[in-house]
């Protein structure tokens, strides 16, 4: 994570990332953060689904009566050898393909991995600002934060578009809740 | 992106309203539509017709002969969406004002969504695999009234709507998507 602009924060790491090709600032707009998703909040999923998919097949290679087990050596070959390789090879370039751009004026959502996807919403849009973490998230410090505005609403806005599996998430939170209060009309 | 060409009459600006840009769908665009139809269409019944026709064909020259009709089946399908989804791609219009955004669809139907720049909350921008190498994609304004169901990346989730609610298929759709952000930004809902 890198601040741009703002104070540095103690916890978060200085990591430079660059703002993708596609997403261009706008004259006047200034980056504060640029963001990318933690590679361990990829694996904590993909491992319970693996898991999960290891003892469908271990309970098959059990129950399953004899004369069907050929079908299970490329089954097993499959789950047990090619899948974790190919699940985390790939987790690794859809870690890499998402990045969350913070400027002084929007938040973009960005993710690149086969398509693109991508969203953008000025501060003064979002109405409520969701944090979730995880047990695996609460250890290791990682998060969603999920902006949330009347035409994004939960649950899509707080899942598919958002700021997921970020370091630091309640000083992101923290810090677009400071971004949205600044572009309030002052109270009379 | 053209400034130039004449408005349907379904479409009318308000006074002093200037169009920015006007936009239209792109024609390969449907051929990606019509790939996933057919896809879809295997899936869900490929195999048990493959298994139909295993089992009731009967001889090998009857294989071959039903294996011809299917080409040709297959082929005037191909010809038939090309056509018609030429006049469908034809229908989609979108305008580009200095007030709003006007998303046009006129094929059978008429459907017609205006949304004013200060009522637009998130911009969407989708595109696929075929999209990024022909720079193609959707990018689909949001709004309290039109909500993110409506934008999802995964069709078989996205919520149905008999109107146009993005602009679907725009070539270059993050640079369309910097330019809404540029048109959106300073504007405040009332």
């Amino acid at each position: 994570m890198t601040r741009l602009g703002g104070q540095p924060s103690d916890s978060v790491k200085n990591v430079v990332l660059p703002v993708p090709k596609e997403v261009s600032i706008a004259a006047g707009e200034q980056v504060l953060m640029v963001l990318g998703r933690s590679y361990i909040s990829f694996v904590s999923l993909a491992t319970i689904g693996l898991v999960v998919l290891w003892v469908v097949v271990a309970a098959l290679n059990f129950y399953l009566p004899s004369e069907h087990v050929w079908v299970l050596l490329p089954l097993n070959v499959f789950c047990f050898l090619l899948l974790p390789p190919l699940l985390y090879g790939l987790g690794y370039l859809y870690v890499k393909g998402h990045r969350y751009i913070i400027t002084n004026e929007r938040i973009v959502m960005f993710r690149k991995f086969i398509g693109i996807l991508l969203r953008t919403v000025t501060h003064d849009k979002i109405t409520d600002l969701i944090v979730n973490q995880g047990p695996i998230g609460r250890l290791c410090n990682y998060g969603r934060v999920s902006p949330i505005t009347a035409g994004m609403i939960m649950p899509m806005g707080a899942v598919i578009f958002s700021i997921s599996g970020v370091g630091s998430p309640y000083e992101v939170r923290d810090r677009i809740a400071q971004l949205v209060k600044a572009m309030e009309p002052k109270e009379q | 992106m053209a400034v130039s060409e004449p408005l349907p009459p379904h479409v009318s600006l308000l006074r002093n309203e200037k169009i920015i840009m006007t936009l239209r769908r792109r024609y390969p665009s449907i051929f990606t539509s019509i790939l996933s139809l057919v896809g879809a269409g295997f899936l869900l019944g490929g195999s048990s017709t493959i298994r139909y026709v295993a089992q009731y064909a009967g001889s090998f020259e009857n294989v071959v002969g039903l294996l011809y009709v299917v080409i040709i089946a297959v082929a005037a399908f191909f010809t038939l969406a090309a056509v018609i989804g030429y006049f469908y791609v034809r229908g989609h219009l979108y305008i580009l004002t200095d007030r709003r955004i006007i998303l046009s669809t006129k094929f059978i139907t008429v459907s017609v969504r205006d949304v004013a720049y200060s009522e637009v909350t998130d911009i969407i921008v989708n595109q696929g695999p075929i999209g990024r190498i022909l720079n193609y994609g959707s990018v689909i304004p949001l709004s309290s009234g039109v909500r993110g169901l409506y934008a999802l990346p995964y069709p078989s989730m996205r919520r149905f709507s008999y109107a146009k609610v993005g602009l679907k298929d725009v070539s270059q759709p993050t640079k369309i998507m910097n330019e809404l952000f540029g048109l959106t930004r300073f504007r405040k809902s009332t």
